[in-house]
């Protein structure tokens, strides 16, 4: 994992007296890194907050040397921001609509024409840039949104829930240019969702949080590598089920369910990779064995576990 | 090449890839200059109806300039000795009935000048002021953009470029054609010259500002208050006509109480105008007008015209720093 270039320290937050972020720590890589967090968890606001539209009660941020809030406006310039709301200006065409954010972003008039140009035909927009943001799809709009959010080249993008509403191929180009802005165009990008399976694909670095609060951070493949003691096995045989199931069990295994199409079982976790045993005792019982699998832990299960287990949940 | 995650379309990522920027970057007050721009560009744009007006309002204009030319004459020829006065009285009138329903209603001086140069555009221009900038934050607001534009600006740089907007806006049909026909007007009596009336100009500058900065917080705390564009426009619009309509009716049940003028969207205007251009000696009533003076020590005085302005815009600038502060907290 490369450098932190988002350090947030004891970040909090009020609205009146709901307390928003409460001491709200992480550090963020560069890379592409997942927010993740249910519905009230603080995501937005503290996107929000660190580009100046909420000003924070207490605590900092630091953006690579830069000290937020102090440093707010050269900071902004850093950030794209594609906000999870459907944003759209009626009688204004996409092309208008980015290159007037590319001239709020500090681009001079012409450059600003230019980039909107680039980035649209990026995001695929190509042929629909003169057409007015009224008359277009959730797919378009969200292309536009990120075509917005990269006009001026940030340093870091923060995308919030960038493939809402999106049908699955718009959803898929979008993933793609995501994909390919972070691995190919070496982009720091923040992707706040919901759709954890997103993350799984696009993410390296991971942050969840739970009612302002931080619950967890790390790498993804480290998060996920965390397996428990034991590991779920899916065993499916050619004869028997419940006879091959006695056999597991004689043999020390933990049979949690013999189903009509395969056995699960518990094993160890040191022992995953090992199956000659589960082989032999097919072998015995004069059967086939058609497939042993671990079960793969998602992230979805990862979150859902943290989540449970979080005491202010 | 390109890598795709999944199999899906990415025939365009490979055709034109993602280029780097690394061109200038202009300063923050460029940035509220491109807002404003964008604002009044997007105003223009968005309204036909818009549109329509400002063209029916710049050829009464023109008529109305015609019609001076051929009146300037009757005041030189009646009026030997007051010329002068007359003329500027005129000419002031011209200026302080432009966004008036009531016609001579209060005007310059007791005595007719003889001279025709009000165009009927009042009704025109407060429609055109309800159109103008009733979208600014409300247009805003239904398209959610509002998080988009602080993301680049700062809070104090969104208002004050919609502010800026809606001021060029008002004064692109209000100072200038004021200034424009008040200087032909100027032209056409040979008594006088330009010089000679240079406070009038000036007078015509301050009471644009003012008057487009009042009336421009008013449709923006409207615009900033509703949805949807076409209520801002509306309640702007029923406000200025009902309350002017409501204040004449008071007006004529007590005729001696000076203070209901500054009630009136109207006629708190008129009184703004000449105030504006140094004129205290007014003549009040329809037909035959009674003296009505802003500098006599009783009733109404120019004093309290200039204090309801400056209260008027503190109030309104007060309501919009709360509204947008909600608009980008809770609301947002």
């Amino acid at each position: 994992m490369s450098e932190q270039f988002l350090i947030v320290d004891r970040v909090s937050k009020f609205f009146g007296k709901f307390l928003a972020l409460d001491e709200f720590s992480c550090e963020i890589p560069t890379g592409v890194t997942g927010l993740l967090g249910p519905n009230g968890a603080g995501k937005t606001t503290f996107i929000r907050a660190l580009l100046g539209i909420h000003p924070i009660k207490s605590g900092t941020m630091q953006f690579l040397d830069y000290t937020l809030p102090k440093d707010i406006l050269a900071v902004k310039d850093m950030i794209g921001y594609q906000p999870e709301v459907d944003t759209r200006l009626n009688k204004t065409t996409c092309a208008r609509y980015v290159t007037h954010n590319a001239r709020l972003a500090g681009l001079p008039h012409e450059s600003a024409k230019q980039r909107s140009f680039d980035v649209l035909h990026y995001c695929g927009l190509e042929e629909a840039r003169y057409r007015e943001m009224n008359t277009m799809s959730q797919g378009m709009l969200q292309k536009v949104k990120l075509a917005t959010a990269l006009v001026h080249d940030p340093l870091l993008l923060i995308l919030d829930e960038p493939t809402a509403g999106c049908d699955p191929e718009s959803r898929e180009q979008i993933l793609n240019l995501i994909f390919d802005l972070g691995k190919n165009y070496g982009k720091n990008i923040m992707i706040s969702t919901h759709l954890l399976p997103d993350i799984e694909k696009s993410a390296d670095y991971v942050v969840v949080m739970n009612l302002g609060q931080r619950i967890m951070q790390g790498g993804l493949k480290s998060i996920l590598a965390q397996s428990k003691e034991t590991v779920q096995l899916q065993i499916r045989v050619s004869g028997n089920h419940a006879k091959f199931a006695n056999a597991l069990e004689k043999a020390g295994y933990n049979v949690l369910e013999v189903g009509q199409v395969e056995i699960t079982c518990l094993i160890d976790g040191k022992m995953s990779q090992d199956y000659s045993e589960i082989f032999n005792l097919a072998k015995q019982a004069k059967m086939d064995v058609r497939m042993v699998t671990p079960y793969r832990q998602s992230l979805e299960d990862v979150f859902l576990e943290v989540v449970k287990t979080d005491p202010g949940a | 090449m390109i890598e795709s995650t999944e199999k899906g379309s990415t025939e365009f990522l490979r055709k034109f890839g993602y280029r780097r920027y690394e061109g200038s970057v202009t300063g923050r007050k460029s940035r509220i200059f491109s807002l404003v721009i964008f604002e009044v560009k997007s105003t223009w744009h968005r309204s036909t109806f818009g549109k329509v007006l400002l063209i029916i309002l710049m050829v009464i204009n023109f008529i109305t300039l015609t019609v001076t030319v051929g009146s300037s004459q009757q005041i030189i020829t009646d009026l030997e000795g007051q010329q002068k006065k007359v003329i500027r009285d005129a000419l002031n009138r011209f200026v302080a009935n432009y966004i008036s329903f009531r016609g001579d209603y209060i005007r310059s001086g007791t005595h007719e000048t003889g001279l025709r140069m009000n165009p009927p555009v009042a009704i025109l221009l407060i429609a055109l002021v309800a159109i103008a900038g009733s979208g600014f934050f409300a247009d805003d607001r239904a398209g959610k953009t509002i998080e988009i534009w602080l993301s680049r600006l700062q809070k104090r740089e969104y208002v004050i470029g919609k502010i800026a907007a809606i001021l060029i806006y008002i004064n692109l049909f209000l100072m200038i054609p004021i200034l424009v026909v008040g200087a032909l007007n100027v032209q056409a009596i040979k008594e006088t010259s330009h010089l000679e009336q240079w406070d009038y100009y000036l007078g015509i500058i301050i009471y644009s500002l003012i008057a487009s900065l009042i009336m421009g917080l008013a449709i923006l705390s409207f615009s900033i208050s509703v949805e949807k564009r076409q209520y801002a426009s509306l309640g702007f619009f029923l406000v200025f006509i009902l309350g002017t309509v409501f204040v004449q009716l008071l007006i004529i049940q007590d005729r001696t109480n000076e203070f209901l003028l500054l009630l009136s969207p109207t006629h708190f205007l008129v009184l703004l105008a000449y105030v504006s251009l140094g004129d205290f000696s007014l003549g009040i009533g329809d037909g035959r007008p009674e003296e009505f003076l802003l500098d006599d020590g009783s009733g109404l005085e120019y004093y309290h015209v200039i204090g309801t302005a400056i209260m008027l815009i503190i109030s309104m600038a007060c309501f919009l720093a709360f509204k947008i502060n909600r608009l980008t907290t809770e609301e947002l």
